[in-house]
């Protein structure tokens, strides 16, 4: 780490020539791939940072603010390609990071209800971009029509390849389609932007099981290149005796059934193992078919599970129960599921994701009714219809490079859960897109998009009294219309504009850059004194990260080693007090923006 | 062990028999007890016989104020903790003071728990877990007609012992599984159910609650089975759960309540846990359970004193007691029991 002291630069020299601010001076927008920026953004923006796709989330909330939805539905689009869809069911890993959930500042900006807004409130004729690149002539086959299978094929339909997209399942979407209930995500939201990819020349063949309909051998001679995207179809189920009796099912299993429109007999009591999503999801369904009681059973305690809060709350306003600190140990029945046998747990460390162990406790064990037993306990890729030569990871699972994603076939990519095991839907997302690029730069023998830090002079976009706006809650459907009829029915009915609007104003606009121009600033501390957090300090300098990121400022409290007052970005609110009382107007605000660009070509998706 | 900062969180039977065992072990320690409540402590077992005139409001005092002075007790009324800091060991109170300690005891205690399907409601409903709520209720009691208890919980049979030989019109829809802190099993459902009715309680069972409503001055209830019952007071006696809000995410191990070995220690270092708030397995029962009662408050509350003072004692389930009604016995533990057999 080194600590550039010397803040002040002569606006002559070279040095000062290469700051964004000299760049800023002399036009409006300037483009930078200077390490040091993706650093600031790293460290400044971190929703977007936390998001696999790097979703620009403080644009697309500052454009709902503006009330231009399609605006925000597009500047989502661009990163995660299916805002509708992950409106409702992302795992928002960016909410965990929201600087507004900080101690002290309050819950974190809803920036998921937020991305859901955009989609609804975009007026019915929107127009949706694609900066189509011209053809290739090359051809790309893409195994599974989940999410990393669906942005692997866009990106590459946008790049100019011919796509064909195939899904051996009736009918496009995965785990989005046959894992998740229909309560969660409407089918028409789903088909709508599944055919926003569609329709960009994909050929979409379903129906189509790789290694029976066709083989993966036939795929790599008759394409450039084979995306495998096949999901994580092979499900976990515990080493406990009785899984083989009727009525014991695996949660995907289940939820196919479900999702199928099947009305699966569950029986009076339901006992779901398992806290995932998955689990939540099982229990749900259960309740919706009848079940007199659904009890989501976990190693741990709920307090720990990675699953969202409100997400709990809904299982249990629907009857569904959480119960921790318990270990399934017998299925128990006679041909047919009829009673379980658990040990109590006590709480032990933590699992790789962030959930609590739990260690079974001697001699605590303990018997229940069942009517049924759903494992909602992961599943992991099937790589059964593979009839090529590949390497194996430690794991057994086919391996890949981490960078490339490239097999060690040529010409043969992983995409999404099959590669990595089972994740989330925006890192498939995220992991579909960046296989495409490289897929492309396969093909093409040279990187044709980049990304690039943009910089725009910018004002105070905020108002302090905006802090105190509280969340916004989601507006859910009434528990009794939840189960009427085939139980289908969307249970959040999504933020209206005005609470939209609300919502969008606590965001503190990240990318705003606060920066004092040592070069004007007098030293007079006004700013200190109004600042509402503890983010401008007197410093000696500020330090640098070795590969040029932003590490932190080096303060003092001696005033003869001030060499400069500094806004600390990352404590920063973004309430422009400081630029309202500063005598010399010394404080310049910079907006800055992760963005995609073409390699060569002109600027793209600002 | 002079000069150690105790502090006590929870001004009830666990925090008060603590903070008095405490001092008897260290005369010269620092005793901070923290309550979030306004007023002094009170028998809370005792409402329900305030609520049917079996006792008035000074009867409720456990203590005097000036029991805290001798003992040389800091008594801190009316501060919420707003959160621990376990590796700091300090508490910031919801006035953003902060209290460093040197050995903590929680003895939060319990609130009425509102089930999550009944959360859109809850304006509607009434609870009875404190004194201002039994000081509500008793206010309301002479325009009170018809009562409708919703779940299921001893607190709820203690008031039948105020509703029943007043000739309140008692309706009650009872949870299909859990009678709190009853040991229940659909039998004993059942027997509870019968015995109920034999008193003239009308009892709605396998049925749950899908609508409160408000219509006028009356409150309607209506349940998935199409069952809708008027009442003046709709009281929600679902049980209790620990007060816990000032620990989330604080590190500290927590399920229903503060999860604690026999010894009652927590999973932080010196932190303690007693009384309803702190969640034990008990090989007896082989399950966990926050116990409730007084006895139980301040059995566990002497030992997690005596353990933080260098003792090194077990806790032990307490004794079941005995619930009777309408001839029937059911167990509960940690209530010394209670008859409704003798009101009606």
């Amino acid at each position: 780490m080194t600590t550039q002291k010397r803040l002040y630069l002569p606006s002559e020299s070279e040095e000062f020539k290469r700051t964004t601010r000299a760049r800023l001076l002399e036009r409006e927008v300037y483009f930078s791939t200077d390490p040091r920026d993706f650093g600031w953004v790293k460290e400044n923006i971190p929703c977007q940072a936390a998001c696999p796709a790097l979703t620009n989330v403080p644009g697309y909330i500052r454009t709902i603010f503006e009330g231009r939805y399609g605006r925000s539905y597009e500047l989502n689009r661009f990163a995660n390609l299916l805002p509708g869809v992950l409106g409702r069911v992302c795992s928002r890993p960016c909410e965990s990071f929201c600087r507004h959930g900080w101690e002290g500042n309050g819950e974190p900006v809803s920036i998921c209800h937020l991305k859901r807004a955009a989609a609804d409130l975009k007026n019915d004729g929107h127009r949706i971009t694609e900066e189509m690149f011209g053809p290739s002539g090359r051809k790309v086959a893409v195994i599974g029509s989940g999410p990393a299978g669906l942005a692997a094929a866009h990106d590459l339909a946008v790049l100019g390849h011919k796509v064909v997209l195939l899904e051996a399942l009736p009918e496009p979407g995965g785990m989005l389609r046959y894992g998740i209930p229909a309560f969660r995500l409407p089918r028409d939201v789903l088909a709508a932007e599944i055919g926003n990819v569609i329709r960009l020349g994909v050929e979409l063949r379903t129906g189509v099981k790789v290694g029976l309909d066709v083989s993966l051998a036939g795929l790599m001679e008759e394409h450039d290149s084979v995306v495998i995207a096949a999901g994580t179809f092979d499900p976990n189920k515990l080493p406990v005796p009785g899984t083989d009796l009727e009525g014991v099912y695996t949660g995907l299993e289940f939820m196919m059934k479900v999702n199928a429109g099947e009305r699966v007999e569950v029986g009076d009591v339901v006992q779901v193992i398992g806290g995932g999503y998955t689990a939540m999801d099982c229990a749900r369904a259960a309740m919706r078919l009848g079940a007199r009681r659904a009890i989501v059973n976990v190693l741990g305690t709920e307090e720990y599970l990675q699953v969202e809060k409100r997400e709990l709350f809904e299982v249990k306003l629907e009857r569904a129960e959480i119960r921790g600190l318990v270990t399934l140990s017998e299925i128990l029945g006679d041909g047919k599921v009829s009673r379980v046998k658990f040990l109590r747990n006590r709480l032990g460390g933590f699992l790789p994701g962030g959930e609590r162990n739990g260690v079974p406790i001697p001699d605590s064990d303990f018997e229940e009714p069942a009517g049924s037993v759903i494992f909602a306990t992961g599943q992991k890729p099937d790589p059964s219809f593979i009839d090529v030569d590949l390497g194996k990871n430690e794991r057994g699972w086919i391996k890949a490079d981490e960078t490339t994603h490239q097999t060690s076939l040529p010409g043969l990519f992983l995409a999404g859960d099959f590669m990595t095991g089972a994740s989330n839907i925006i890192r498939s997302i995220g992991s579909g897109r960046r296989t495409a690029w490289k897929v492309d730069e396969y093909l093409m023998g040279a990187e044709r998009k980049k990304m690039v830090v943009r910089h725009e002079r910018a004002g105070v976009m905020r108002e302090r009294s905006w802090d105190f706006v509280p969340r916004q809650a989601m507006a859910t459907l009434k528990p009794t219309d939840r189960m009427a009829g085939e139980g289908s029915a969307e249970v959040d009915l999504g933020l209206g504009a005005e609470a939209a609007l609300e919502e969008s104003k606590r965001c503190y606009l990240c990318y705003l850059k606060f920066e004092i121009d040592p070069a004007r600033c007098i030293y007079c501390r006004y700013c200190i004194d109004v600042a509402p957090k503890d983010c401008i300090k007197l410093a000696r300098g500020v330090r640098f990260d070795a590969d040029g990121g932003y590490a932190g400022i080096d303060e003092t409290e001696e005033w003869n080693e001030v060499a400069v007052v500094a806004i600390d970005n990352k404590e920063c609110i973004r309430c422009g007090k400081c630029l309202e009382v500063c005598p010399v107007k010394c404080i310049d605000v910079i907006k800055v923006e992760l963005i995609e660009q073409s390699v060569n070509s002109r600027p793209a998706r600002v | 062990m002079a000069g150690n900062h105790y502090v006590i969180i929870g001004n009830g039977a666990a925090g008060n028999k603590a903070a008095e065992t405490l001092r008897k072990g260290d005369p010269e320690g620092r005793i901070t007890v923290i309550s979030a409540e306004p007023v002094h402590f009170i028998h809370r077992h005792r409402l329900a016989g305030f609520l049917a005139e079996e006792a008035n409001i000074a009867d409720l005092a456990v203590h005097p104020p000036s029991w805290y002075e001798e003992l040389n007790l800091r008594l801190r009324l009316n501060q919420p903790v707003e959160r621990v800091d376990f590796e700091d060991k300090s508490i910031l109170l919801a006035h953003r003071e902060r209290i460093k300690y040197d050995k903590l005891l929680i003895c939060s205690g319990a609130k009425h728990r509102i089930p999550e399907y009944l959360s859109h409601f809850e304006k509607l409903l009434t609870k009875f877990s404190n004194g201002k709520h039994a000081i509500e209720l008793k206010s309301m009691m002479p325009g009170i007609k018809r009562v409708t208890i919703l779940g299921g919980d001893a607190i709820g049979l203690q008031l039948l012992n105020a509703f029943l030989p007043a000739g309140k019109d008692v309706t009650m829809i009872m949870d299909e599984y859990r009678f709190w802190p009853l040991e229940s099993d659909a039998g004993s459902m059942d027997r509870l159910a019968r015995a109920l009715e034999a008193k003239g309680v009308k009892v709605v069972r396998n049925d749950h609650v899908t609508e409160v409503e408000k219509r006028g001055e009356t409150k309607v209830v209506s349940t998935r089975g199409g069952v809708k019952v008027e009442s003046d007071v709709v009281l929600v006696c679902s049980g209790m759960v620990p007060c816990l809000d000032f620990l989330a995410d604080s590190g500290i191990d927590t399920q229903m309540g503060v999860l604690v070995d026999d010894k009652l220690r927590a999973s932080v270092e010196d932190v303690w846990a007693a009384g309803e708030c702190a969640q034990m397995y008990y090989e007896e029962i082989k399950d966990y359970r926050c116990q409730t009662g007084y006895q139980n408050a301040v059995r566990k509350g002497e030992k997690a004193a005596l353990n933080a003072l260098g003792a090194d004692e077990s806790a032990k389930l307490c004794e079941p007691g005995k619930l009777v009604v309408g001839g029937e016995e059911f167990i509960t533990y940690g209530w010394k029991g209670f008859t409704l057999d003798e009101t009606s």
